[in-house]
């Protein structure tokens, strides 16, 4: 018997630990609401608690969202990187003129910097979304190569073309799961090519 | 007409919608849309550009839009809470589950790349349906597969349907002919209605048809999960159609919590299914103690002794045995001794059972055309929609079963015939099984393994008794379920066939085994309808064993097989599936040794 396993009994209670809080964090109702009206442009809030802009000292808040897409364009996998930007203390009465001037001046240097900064998230990205892709497309190759059983003799009618056409049916169908076979044999083998996409600003705090 | 780019925001009849991914389909494309205003939000939906009007929504572009503290932790929360690192599971936060980590070995097993074939071989009562589930909604939100079928016994359809749609927001089909006929009328002619269910729960039984069969396996699943897999072990109608589906499924899981009955040809037989290439099967299997989930288990050993009536009928029995095999000598072996045991099992069972075989026996005999009648195959036109179950029906006389002198094997049938009438008018179980549940007053389910016995039974009885058999049509059956699960103190009587797979535990604590199953797995079956996870007070389980019997030899015969199937399966030691087979025959297990 060709069987095996696999300890992960570390790995799933660190994965219940992380949902649970997972959980705990999403304010469920207005959350899930939020995550749907997902907007196009990034968040800006203007400190204006003295507390808020007391732990700020200065600094400017980056949240950056770095993702992983497939072939169709669908994200994979993503990660947050927060940042904090030194700006000094800014005593401007236009802050929001400010931070419109300020985001495009800083966002092409700290994209690169972000990148560099999940170094680590992007080889895992990689080795798991290889790992996953490559076992996938190996069985989707065995099963597009497994040769056709045909169970049932055939022996065409003198008067009767009945069993001829379901012979015909039957072969059609063989033909069309081969093709389908070798298709997504193909797409499996496609499906591992992710796409990196640069970081996209979503959220600032700004002193 | 323009095509949207993943992450555009679009405006699909008249709906707003974030677009998710957009995959190529011949010469159009399959835009998936996911909502972003309430009542859609969340909600994922597909259209085919450009057949269906997609207008992009003019984006505020880089410009930041400054929002409220409120509004930016609401956003904060949701991206934290999003965000996971690589190889982990997506779906388990909004999944409606408990968070118990041996549930989500499967799933990110399959999300890391380490499996495609897995056994999910956990102890009864441990969530493999929320296993198989959560692999399905990982790889359904990673846009890895879409079309994914769950063959299951008949009865449990609709308890699978339920489950991925409330616990992971999964619409599954629950498949069978009347359904696939409604489809197909609304479909063209010559196309397969199988394609239009992307998820679909069907029962074995009804695939495994020669009609059906083709029409099934010619769609490309995906993701192809065989409940109850010990059912489609071994050289069957069964497992032929599970292998023909399963061998071109990308992904296949193979549930059951009782993989290996002690024969290792069925285990062997049941690990290869699905199995295209030398790709191990990968095997979960953990126990209630290992978990450290469930509640205390207790197991009552009954012995029966018998009335004079009843030891006569076992003792006629044993002289038609005796006769059987003076008659054939050498010839009486393999699947001779193996069909005298039918006879015995129906004994056990009751004293009524075996009176029906015995009758059907003689009138066979005198019958002209008896060949005909005793092998003529059923054919499935009173059960079109694949609901009934006919493994608890009396099993047919065997034809290895019959002496050369015609007359003298009719006296001997004439004499066990008028033997068992006279047992059945008082037999001692149904006297124990009634003293038990007048004394017990609580909600209780009763087990036996043929139908004609649970009928005797529930006439029987003192107590009204819901009868829950393989006969039943599926809106029968859901009215007994429903009816047990409302009312308090109700009893029900079910066979093996029936009640597999069905989750009893939020009411009933109390199972009563009417004969002792020849086989272990059916025995931990019945007891795990009760004792699985959300049970919360202590299982009982009472054994009715009948002294002096073939069915003390039994207990022996479980034992030794539950032995070897932990030998096999490897995961679990021998030691420990020894003691487990002392805790679920005998009992002779302290409770704190598996409630730990």
């Amino acid at each position: 018997m060709n069987t095996t396993t696999l300890d992960l009994a570390a790995d799933a209670v660190a994965e219940a630990r992380r949902a649970a809080s997972s959980r705990a964090i999403e304010d469920s109702g207005r959350t899930s609401a939020w995550t749907g009206a997902e907007h196009d442009s990034t968040l800006v809030l203007l400190a204006r608690r003295r507390r808020l802009r007391r732990a700020l000292a200065g600094q400017v808040l980056l949240v950056w969202r770095i993702a992983y897409e497939d072939a169709c364009g669908r994200r994979i996998e993503s990660h947050l990187v927060p940042l904090l930007v030194d700006v000094g203390r800014q005593s401007t009465p236009r802050r929001r003129a400010w931070v419109r001037r300020l985001l495009p001046e800083v966002e092409p240097p700290l994209r690169t910097l972000v990148n560099h900064a999940a170094a680590a998230w992007h080889a895992d990205v990689v080795r798991i979304a290889s790992a996953f892709s490559s076992v996938r497309a190996a069985r989707e190759r065995a099963i597009a190569a497994q040769p056709r059983v045909r169970q049932r003799l055939f022996q065409p009618g003198l008067f009767d073309r009945r069993s001829e056409r379901a012979r015909q049916l039957e072969m059609d169908a063989d033909s069309d799961a081969d093709r389908q076979a070798r298709a997504r044999a193909a797409a499996a083998e496609g499906a591992g090519v992710l796409s990196a996409r640069g970081g996209e600003l979503l959220l600032v705090i700004a002193p | 007409m323009q095509i949207p780019h993943a992450g555009d925001l679009v405006r699909v009849r008249r709906i707003r919608w974030r677009v998710v991914e957009v995959r190529d389909h011949d010469s159009c494309q399959v835009v998936t849309l996911r909502g972003v205003a309430p009542p859609h939000s969340g909600l994922e939906r597909r259209v085919l550009a450009p057949f269906d009007s997609i207008e992009p929504v003019a984006s505020l572009g880089a410009a930041p839009r400054f929002v409220r503290a409120i509004a930016w932790r609401r956003a904060c929360r949701a991206l934290l809470s999003a965000d996971a690192p690589p190889g982990s599971l997506k779906t388990v936060r909004s999944a409606d589950i408990g968070l118990l980590p041996h549930q989500l070995e499967p799933a990110l097993a399959v999300v890391r790349g380490l499996a495609t074939r897995a056994l999910l071989a956990d102890g009864v009562g441990l969530g493999k349906t929320i296993q198989a589930g959560l692999v399905a909604a990982e790889l359904i939100a990673r846009g890895a597969i879409e079309r994914v079928l769950v063959l299951t016994p008949a009865g449990l359809r609709d308890q699978w349907t339920d489950e991925l749609s409330r616990r992971f927001g999964i619409r599954a089909a629950s498949v069978d002919g009347p359904l696939l006929r409604r489809v197909a009328t609304t479909l063209p002619i010559g196309v397969n209605p199988w394609i239009t269910l992307p998820i679909a729960v069907t029962s074995v039984d009804y695939v495994k048809r020669a009609e059906v069969l083709p029409a099934a396996a010619a769609c490309a699943w995906e993701l192809v999960v065989v409940d109850e897999a010990h059912g489609v072990a071994g050289d069957s109608d069964r497992r032929a159609a599970a292998q023909a589906l399963a061998s071109r499924a990308a992904y296949v899981l193979l549930l059951t919590a009782t993989p290996h009955s002690g024969d290792r040809a069925a285990f062997a037989s049941l690990c290869s299914l699905g199995a295209v290439d030398a790709t191990p099967l990968v095997v979960f299997r953990r126990t209630r103690s290992a978990v450290g989930v469930g509640t205390a288990r207790r197991i009552h050993l009954l012995r029966i002794r018998l009335t004079s009536g009843e030891r006569r009928m076992h003792a006629r029995l044993s002289r038609l045995g005796a006769a059987l095999r003076a008659d054939l000598g050498r010839d009486f072996r393999g699947d001779t001794v193996l069909a005298l045991s039918v006879l015995h099992k129906r004994a056990l069972s009751s004293a009524w059972s075996l009176a029906r075989s015995v009758e059907r026996r003689l009138e066979a005999l005198s019958a002209t055309d008896a060949e005909d009648r005793d092998t003529q195959l059923a054919l499935p036109f009173d059960d079109v929609s694949g609901d009934l179950v006919r493994a608890d029906e009396p099993p047919p006389w065997p034809a290895e079963l019959r002496l050369a002198d015609a007359g003298r094997e009719r006296r001997l049938l004439t004499a066990l015939l008028e033997a068992a009438r006279d047992a059945s008018t008082s037999e001692t179980k149904v006297r124990r099984l009634n003293t038990l549940l007048r004394r017990t007053r609580e909600q209780a389910v009763v087990f036996t393994e043929y139908r004609d016995t649970l009928m005797h039974l529930q006439r029987q009885l003192t107590r009204r008794a819901l009868v829950l058999h393989g006969g039943l049509a599926r809106g029968e059956r859901s009215a007994v379920l429903a009816e047990f699960g409302e009312t308090p103190g109700a009893l029900l009587l079910a066979t093996d066939a029936a009640a597999e797979g069905l989750n009893l535990q939020a009411r009933c604590r109390l199972i009563v085994n009417l004969e002792l199953p020849w086989n272990p797995m059916r025995l931990e079956q019945r007891i795990g309808r009760v004792d699985r996870i959300g049970q919360t007070r202590t299982v009982h389980a009472f054994h009715l064993v009948a002294a002096g019997t073939r069915e003390v030899r039994i207990l022996e015969r479980l034992r030794a097989r539950v032995a070897d199937a932990g030998a096999d399966i490897g995961v679990v030691s021998p030691l420990d599936d020894e003691e487990i087979a002392r805790h679920i025959i005998t009992g002779d297990v302290s409770d704190e040794h598996h409630n730990a």
